[in-house]
């Protein structure tokens, strides 16, 4: 805050320019620059107390109630079991079909299936509401192969069976 | 889980969170060491008190820390600074109820320092001084922002319209303006004196 007019002020006018300078010649108080690094510090310690007592409050919290926490916790694992088990059973691969001879016992209620395979039609209409997905069921065995899951599509050509399912049916 | 446990994980080493807040707190001092006198300046030049430009200065460098994750976009940081306490104190302005005239000029006239010159001289030069505020203070608000803004030359006519959130062409418009309400305004008084 050093200003220091010219020496023949009282016969000059002054000018608003000069006025103006003042204020961006005016030197601030003194020690301005070190209370602001103090502001500042006290204020990032703040800042970090704060962020330490809301975890020392969630600690708190759970030590004080130990059936929650319990609770809690096991309720973590279980849902986490839940996923994984779930994970587990739909990527298992489908059980292989029953092969049955025709006229044996338990024949009546098992799945027929020609061991050379048979031929699957060409186009199936889809009789369920999905569109778009063909359903081919269990137990169809194309040229020998493992059954299809119940998504999947059909290639079109398709090499021709010697014997065809309805041999079995008989 | 016990609390052991989660006090272990919090003891450990410079996070790299860590490591970021230090580079930003010793950004952070850079700009004080920088920019807080002329900051003050501008605190100054709206609150003609000292200990409130000096709390809109501090309150300035508070946010800045706040929002020290921002600190790496920014390009201008003298500019965005000035923005930053200008708000404040045109905030502090509008909320503060009105304080006797006379307080503001006795804290002015502090920034003339009587050396060569005898007391009468000083005190004509206040006086002077005195009046040229009272007639800035009395131009349109616009006029008058832009005009305490130009007293600083450091900052040219672009980044005085960036700090108002205006136009270059809209900062040399008002600036003409306000030189000529003011020059109108002195004559006027001192054909009255």
């Amino acid at each position: 805050m050093n200003f220091v007019p010219p020496q023949n002020s009282t016969c000059r006018e002054i000018s608003p320019e000069e006025t103006l300078r003042l204020f961006a010649k005016a030197n601030p108080p003194a020690g301005l620059k070190e209370r602001i690094e103090i502001r500042l510090s006290q204020e990032q310690t703040l800042q970090r107390t704060a962020k330490a007592s809301r975890w020392s409050q969630q600690i708190f919290f759970f030590s004080a109630h130990p059936r929650l926490a319990t609770a809690s916790l096991l309720g973590a694992v279980c849902l986490m079991a839940g996923f994984g088990l779930h994970h587990l059973h739909s990527s298992a691969p489908l059980p292989p079909p029953i092969r049955m001879n025709p006229g044996s016992m338990g024949a009546a209620g098992a799945i027929r299936v020609a061991p050379a395979g048979v031929r699957a039609p060409e186009a199936i209409a889809p009789t369920s509401s999905l569109a778009g997905r063909e359903n081919h069921g269990r137990g169809v065995v194309i040229s020998g192969k493992k059954p299809l899951p119940k998504s999947a599509v059909v290639p079109k050509n398709l090499p021709q069976a010697e014997e065809s399912a309805d041999q079995g049916k008989k | 889980m016990s609390s052991a446990q989660i006090a272990g994980w919090m003891g450990t080493t410079v996070t790299p969170a860590q490591e970021e807040s230090g580079n930003s707190a010793a950004l952070i001092s850079a700009l004080v060491e920088q920019y807080s006198t002329m900051l003050y300046r501008v605190a100054y030049s709206v609150t003609r008190n000292a200990s409130e430009a000096e709390d809109a200065v501090q309150e300035a460098f508070l946010r800045v820390l706040r929002h020290r994750d921002e600190l790496g976009e920014i390009r201008d940081h003298r500019v965005w600074l000035i923005r930053i306490v200008w708000n404040i104190v045109l905030d502090k302005k509008r909320r503060a109820k009105s304080r006797p005239e006379a307080e503001d000029i006795e804290d002015f006239s502090r920034l003339l320092v009587s050396a060569e010159i005898s007391a009468d001289e000083y005190a004509i030069a206040a006086q002077q001084h005195a009046q040229i505020l009272v007639q800035i203070d009395q131009l349109p608000e616009k006029e008058r922002r832009v005009l305490l803004l130009s007293a600083f030359e450091e900052l040219s006519t672009v980044q005085i319209a960036s700090i108002l959130g205006t136009t270059d062409s809209a900062v040399r418009a008002r600036l003409f303006r306000a030189r000529k309400q003011l020059q109108a305004a002195l004559e006027k008084q001192r054909r009255q004196q």
